[in-house]
């Protein structure tokens, strides 16, 4: 077949220079940057919201339809503000922190299913890489904490290393009942395995997911488990030293962690893009397709995440790292017999 | 051990940690019964209060039919302020309307800068002519500019019902403030400031 040479160079870049299949990696790269720097600036939106009207307040209001542009303005302040170091900060690791902070928040989107079909990579441990990857986040915390040469940001830097050590564990472990009910670690696999009820509706499932949300809480420096940026006591925590563009990209990264944590939440538990089990009366022809779905369970899962912040207080150290070591951990170690148990109660494991 | 944790038996540890999680949902009610309720806020420049006629604001001074003010500068305003923000030079006046002003104004300023909206001026005021109305949009860029002459101060309109009510009998009107109906403030919501 004759090809033109553009037409040739086209294809080429699908189907592979040297192996590398430059454009089927390079629109979904674009594409998932793109929606996450776009769902950040209206999740920030959303979060002046929710914690206005929780207070009784209204949140933005002037820019834009309920002050949806407020946040764009925010942003375009923040890139065009001077950057301060302070003189005896380790330049090159503060200015890496915001970066390394930033790249796993991106890099857990690419095993997500938006929709049927619609991963970028499907990869056959994709659980996995979604906790390997998230677990990195918090070197960068202790990077910003350590480069910035401050005691708050230090402090703070250290707490997050503490808090998110504890969490891990609880957080995997919840997961892992669920793929051990799934049978698999890939999210489609998962996806597909609550084809017919989602796995918060079964007793290990509502357990682990009461416990994950608690630790996808403690894992997002959120509030009650905020510490790391604890406002009364450290300040603004490892985020003291840091202005401007750095600045602007924490808070990114902040943003597209809740975002990817909903995501993890909505498809280990909540049967991803799939319609909820609770409407199966509703005729095919009333359905959405799959990404309205997963739209709308992430946005209620951000509300969810944004409603119990402007809700609790924060916890102690202490007491933080209590309620992980000896509450968490017990309870999800306890929910993996029970998720034993209830595989060899169901049916469906037999049939596998 | 530096310091040493509270032991609890399995049965405590079981209602704790229940207690706090069932706590947990409470607060969460709370918060979505207030998310989902109006907000108390006023959109200012939108939207205002419906202030009592009682509310101390700025400074006016009642005038008579000819425009000037009841004033018959005795001073007991200026001895009153606590704060010594009223300024007053008086010289003999040579055609006095009535036999009380017998004396004109030559200055009548008040420093609103400095002024703290106690109302004893007002309330030491024998001729009833200085008050404090329900003004409060009177800002300035230097402090300097917030000295209030008495060309500022002059009230031509007569007293509204409601305010001769009030100074009849001061515990007649207790309507508290009030913010204007909802329908109102969501038109002006989406208005660029």
């Amino acid at each position: 077949m004759e090809r033109g040479p553009i037409e040739s160079l086209v294809h080429r870049l699908f189907a592979g220079l040297y192996g590398i299949p430059v454009l089927g990696w390079l629109i979904p790269i674009v594409l998932v940057l793109g929606m996450v720097a776009l769902a950040a600036l209206v999740l920030i939106w959303l979060e002046r919201k929710v914690s206005g009207h929780i207070q009784s307040r209204r949140g933005p209001l002037h820019n834009g339809p309920h002050g949806l542009l407020q946040t764009v303005w925010d942003a375009l302040k923040l890139l065009v503000k001077e950057d301060i170091v302070p003189s005896s900060a380790d330049r090159l690791i503060m200015l890496m922190a915001p970066f390394v902070v930033f790249t796993p928040a991106v890099l857990v989107y690419v095993v997500m299913p938006f929709g049927k079909g619609w991963t970028v990579a499907n990869l056959n441990i994709g659980l996995l890489w979604v906790v390997s990857v998230l677990s990195l986040g918090p070197v960068g915390i202790i990077l910003g904490g350590w480069g910035s040469h401050n005691k708050w940001s230090l402090l703070g830097g250290m707490r997050s290393a503490a808090q998110l050590i504890s969490y891990e564990i609880p957080s995997v472990l919840a997961l892992g009942a669920i793929v051990m009910m799934a049978g698999t670690m890939s999210m489609d696999g998962l996806v597909a395995a609550q084809d017919q009820y989602e796995f918060v509706l079964t007793p290990p499932g509502l357990i682990a997911f009461v416990v994950y949300l608690v630790t996808a809480l403690a894992e997002l420096n959120r509030n009650p488990f905020d510490l790391p940026e604890a406002e009364s006591e450290l300040v603004a925590g490892f985020v003291t030293e840091y202005s401007g563009f750095k600045f602007a990209i924490f808070f990114l990264a902040e943003f597209a962690n809740l975002l990817a944590l909903s995501m993890i939440t909505v498809t280990v538990f909540l049967g991803g893009w799939q319609p909820p089990s609770v409407l199966f009366f509703l005729p095919d022809s009333a359905q959405l397709p799959g990404v309205f779905w997963f739209a709308i369970k992430t946005t209620v899962m951000v509300f969810v995440f944004q409603w119990i912040k402007w809700t609790l207080p924060r916890l102690r150290i202490d007491q933080m790292l209590n309620v992980c070591w000896k509450g968490l951990i017990p309870i999800t170690l306890g929910n993996l017999a029970l998720a034993c148990v209830w595989l060899l109660l169901t049916e469906k494991s037999w049939a596998r | 051990m530096a310091f040493s944790l509270p032991q609890y038996s399995w049965r405590e540890l079981w209602e704790k940690g229940w207690s706090g999680f069932v706590t947990a949902l409470k607060g969460m009610r709370v918060t979505i019964r207030y998310f989902f309720s109006r907000p108390t806020t006023v959109v200012y420049p939108y939207q205002r209060l419906e202030l009592p006629v009682y509310y101390r604001g700025r400074h006016r001074q009642r005038v008579d039919a000819n425009g000037i003010p009841w004033c018959i500068a005795c001073g007991s305003c200026a001895r009153a302020c606590p704060l010594e923000c009223i300024h007053i030079e008086a010289s003999a006046n040579p055609e006095p309307p009535d036999t009380k002003r017998r004396r004109k104004l030559d200055r009548f300023d008040i420093d609103l800068a400095r002024c703290m909206y106690c109302g004893l001026c007002a309330e030491a005021c024998p001729q009833d002519c200085l008050m404090l109305v329900a003004d409060y949009e009177y800002s300035a860029w230097r402090p300097q500019d917030l000295v209030a002459p008495l060309s500022v101060q002059l009230r031509p309109e007569p007293l509204s019902e409601a305010e001769l009510r009030y100074r009849a009998d001061p515990a007649s009107d207790p309507a508290p403030a009030k913010p204007k109906p909802p329908r109102e403030a969501s038109a002006g919501e989406g208005g660029e400031g």
